[in-house]
């Protein structure tokens, strides 16, 4: 009975993980659509749970001379994710909520540099969930 | 320990609710996955965490495409050869080489070179199938390889895709330690591949110099990383990551023009990192050290 209870309880304890990771690949999957045959995947795939304020974040170096594809996706339907683009000295190069929150945005790099990718709920939308940020280049 | 069995069914009762919420709730306005357990958790899952960074290490295939663009011949015995692989018995060898030989292979695939694209599909596929990546992916990723040997872009995008999977498949999983050591071998392959290169082509030498900005990543991946068999690599590594933080850099901000029709936005700053012939002598000489040491 010991036996029983303890893994009834390990069950019930890993039931709301196993929900977050499967709720996050759906929305993997949804995002994929934005990168289009034309681009590559740079073979990573970007993901946090947010709640209210929460921000996630990540730096990444952008190599010159190519266009980069930036797709940023949470639930099931797209612009619930904001994202912006921020440079080594907190300069603000871009955010989608200039441009009705755009699920997707190219960037070409006219030099190579390394950038901070930020990203929050639209708290008009969702007050928490899984925010999945997905990278590909222009071949 | 004793569990109530009052208590033990309303956790059910009330983890059965949250998920049955959390699911339909999904449809409209995505909520509640568990915040405090979930985080923790995730964090250990390879999901990105919360005002942190995630590791971004740039694509080999990217590197292998300067190659291209600076019309640099394509020199078969730069790859690392495909008889190797046996060598490779522990788990930690084997992620490191699947990531090199990922590399060669988008190397090989970019200069269609014929046989030898076949022969990496083949070495990329056992490696995946030693670690039991292979079953858990969508396999016919590797006869879509197969068949798409002479067409470079499909070859390229398809290895991209091949390992994209892999990296989620091993950090839904727990296995993060394969997904960094894989991302640590094409890191060091790609910038094999090109530093003999780098000497006579300036933009190549830039990129190379333009590795102090991966070099943070590569660092924090390492430190995570203890496997005995990957210590002497990890030595030799950060050494190499010390060599390119070094490097001086100059950045200077200029305003990004956006065009909202294209949906593109051209990022204007200008960067540069300073690289000398003997700084890019002693990186090239220690890329090397650490890429003898992973195909030993």
């Amino acid at each position: 009975m010991k036996t029983i209870s303890t893994l009834l309880l390990l069950f019930v304890s890993l039931m709301p993980l196993t929900n977050a990771i499967a709720q996050c690949d759906t929305i993997v999957n949804l995002c994929e659509k934005h990168i289009t045959d034309q681009y590559i995947s740079d073979a990573q795939t970007y993901r946090a749970l947010l709640n209210g304020d929460d921000v996630a974040e990540f730096t990444i170096t952008l190599y010159s001379g190519n266009t980069y594809r930036m797709a940023a996706c949470s639930g099931t339907s797209d612009s619930q994710l904001i994202f912006r683009i921020v440079d080594a000295e907190k300069n603000i190069l871009y955010t989608n909520s200039d441009f009705g929150i755009s699920p997707y945005w190219d960037f070409f790099v006219e030099n190579t540099m390394q950038v901070t990718v930020e990203a929050m709920l639209d708290k008009n939308k969702s007050d928490s969930g899984c925010a999945v940020v997905l990278i590909g280049f222009k071949k | 320990m004793k569990y109530p069995k009052i208590n033990l069914l309303s956790g059910i009762i009330l983890s059965c609710m949250m998920c049955l919420f959390s699911s339909c709730e999904e449809e409209s306005k995505t909520k509640a996955i568990q915040p405090a357990a979930a985080e923790d958790a995730v964090s250990s899952n390879g999901i990105m965490k919360l005002n942190g960074e995630i590791i971004s290490i740039p694509s080999p295939v990217l590197v292998v495409s300067l190659l291209q663009k600076n019309s640099i011949a394509y020199n078969a015995t730069l790859s690392n050869p495909v008889s190797s692989k046996s060598k490779y018995v522990n788990e930690t060898k084997k992620a490191l080489n699947l990531g090199l030989y990922g590399a060669d292979l988008a190397y090989t695939g970019s200069f269609n070179a014929g046989q030898s694209v076949n022969d990496y599909v083949d070495a990329v596929a056992g490696l995946a199938n030693d670690l039991g990546i292979l079953e858990k992916i969508d396999r016919s990723l590797v006869s879509k390889l197969t068949t798409n040997i002479s067409n470079k872009d499909s070859l390229v995008k398809l290895n991209a895709e091949l390992f994209k999977l892999s990296d989620r498949y091993l950090r839904d999983n727990q296995q993060n330690h394969l997904s960094s050591y894989i991302l640590i071998g094409g890191w060091i392959e790609a910038l094999y591949l090109s530093v003999d290169a780098a000497k006579s082509n300036q933009a190549i030498a830039s990129r190379i110099g333009e590795q102090k900005y991966s070099a943070p990543s590569i660092q924090r991946l390492a430190t995570q990383l203890n496997d005995q068999s990957f210590a002497g690599i990890k030595e030799q590594l950060n050494e190499l990551c010390a060599m390119l933080l070094e490097l001086e850099s100059t950045y200077k901000y200029e305003k990004p023009i956006n065009d909202r029709d294209t949906k593109t936005t051209y990022l204007m700053s200008k960067t540069s990192v300073n690289l000398t012939v003997e700084e890019l002598a002693a990186i090239s000489e220690q890329v090397e050290k650490v890429r003898n040491l992973i195909i030993e």
